[in-house]
């Protein structure tokens, strides 16, 4: 895991003002870390120096999006910390659908509150925000929930 | 309604161990370990706030009442499906379910925001994200298991939760008294154990019982109460905890703890509507430090729920 340098971090928060809407980037009380397979966490500077101090870790701090070559996918807890600051791109859904996305399948953006620009949205239900995914051709925004984290769905 | 009551048979040993322990009701005990436990969970309020959160599972079909001794945490009445661990509530990290004693080693801990705080022995991690609730994310939390298999769902259950202030370790829990002494704030040790208080829970506990073991796992838990209390701070707190009823796993090893660190003293804690007994002052042939009366500890027939021993410990200085 490492400290990601200013030009990387540059352009991550870039992708997500750009996505999203999301001024002020990841939160300048946050350094933010570069982990496999383009995952980016942020924590605080005290607790990267205490991690530091200790040696090696496993992990530190929190999922938050991972960069892929189409662009930035937002964690669920990545888009509940920055759900203040995001500003475009989401969708508002009902139980239902959310049940349907957090059991890992695409929902159909039509009849959906919130407008989207472009090929990525959040979804969130009353205050809680469950990441973002990417709109298919037709009309679908795909999830990127962990199998760990989905709901299984009933028969 | 009903109460699945399992027909708990003991193995000759641990009815010995029973019968030896002088303020055990045997029969009592035989009785609440056969019972399910009951079911309670904690509310994510470094998600959203506490109020909001208990609306959104009042809306999801969610009754629930307060628990009385632990900070967000309510006693399961019904909820939408029958299993809440395949809620939606559950998979947003809206909840988590913890029993209702194995939230009280936290409470007794107290952690503070901004705060530097230890979780010794930390998989899956339940008590890890109690502490960075109570700590609302503020100062630095690591949490560590020396199991690698375990380390796993310890970083899912960090993540579900919201847990940016939090590094996580995979080591020995003794490496921590050499290399970090005087350098917590909090410590929780809360270490592997016979689980005798928790056989509701898992009946192996009760059916794998050997007194070698416990014996075996009461000098790995000194060793590992001896590391937390190195690493806490002058005026820092520790707090030792076990889910067994067994002496020599729990007040065996804070009396030598408190005969081998003079700088230890025990302080005394209560949680509001939680019953809990007095420990013992021998047990066979061993006379125990006095001090250890003040900690605290329960058998599965007190609270209908988890046996828990709890030892506040505060380094002098």
């Amino acid at each position: 895991m490492e400290l990601m340098d200013r030009s990387h971090r540059k352009r991550v928060e870039e992708a997500l003002r750009e996505e999203f809407g999301v001024e002020g980037g990841l939160g300048e009380e946050f350094v933010a870390l570069y982990s496999s397979e383009g995952k980016v966490r942020v924590t605080t500077p005290e607790v990267f120096e205490v991690a530091r101090e200790i040696g090696r870790f496993e992990s530190v701090g929190l999922y938050v999006l991972k960069t892929t070559k189409f662009g930035v996918y937002l964690s669920l807890e990545g888009s509940q910390l920055l759900r203040d600051r995001i500003r475009r791109n989401v969708v508002e859904v009902d139980r239902e659908r959310l049940e349907v996305w957090m059991r890992g399948e695409p929902i159909p953006l039509e009849g959906v509150k919130g407008s989207v620009e472009g090929e990525y949205a959040v979804v969130r239900w009353r205050d809680v925000y469950a990441g973002s995914g990417k709109v298919s051709k037709d009309g679908k925004l795909h999830p990127q929930i962990p199998k760990s984290r989905r709901l299984l769905g009933v028969e | 309604m009903g109460v699945d009551v399992v027909n708990l048979r003991l193995s000759e040993e641990l009815s010995e161990l029973l019968a030896s322990i002088p303020d055990m009701e045997v029969d009592e005990f035989i009785e609440a370990s056969s019972r399910p436990l009951p079911e309670t969970f904690r509310v994510n309020t470094l998600k959203s706030s506490e109020d909001r959160c208990l609306g959104l599972l009042m809306e999801m079909g969610w009754r629930f009442e307060r628990l009385l001794w632990a900070r967000h945490a309510y006693r399961l009445i019904t909820c939408e499906e029958g299993d809440p661990g395949g809620t939606l509530a559950h998979s947003l990290g809206l909840v988590y379910l913890q029993g209702p004693l194995s939230m009280v080693p936290v409470e007794a801990l107290d952690p503070r925001p901004g705060e530097r705080v230890l979780d010794l022995c930390a998989a899956p991690g339940s008590k890890s994200t109690q502490i960075a609730q109570l700590m609302e994310n503020k100062g630095v939390l690591v949490a560590n298991d020396a199991s690698s298999e375990r380390i796993k769902p310890l970083i899912a259950n960090l993540q579900k939760w919201g847990v940016y202030n939090c590094v996580v370790t995979l080591k020995d829990g003794r490496f921590f008294g050499k290399r970090t002494r005087n350098f917590f704030d909090r410590v929780l040790c809360d270490v592997p154990c016979s689980s005798l208080g928790v056989v509701m829970k898992d009946w192996s506990s009760a059916k794998t019982y050997s007194h070698r073991r416990s014996e075996r796992l009461a000098r790995l838990q000194l060793s590992l109460l001896l590391a937390s209390f190195d690493a806490s701070s002058p005026g820092g707190f520790t707090v030792y905890s076990t889910c067994t009823i067994h002496p020599l796993e729990n007040e065996l090893v804070v009396s030598e703890l408190l005969s081998r660190r003079p700088e230890a003293e025990v302080i005394e804690f209560r949680l509001e509507g939680l019953r809990g007994r007095r420990p013992l002052e021998e047990w066979g042939r061993r006379a125990f430090d006095p001090r250890v009366s003040r900690c605290f500890k329960c058998y599965p027939q007190d609270n209908g729920a988890e046996g828990f021993f709890v030892a506040l410990l505060r380094k002098v200085g």
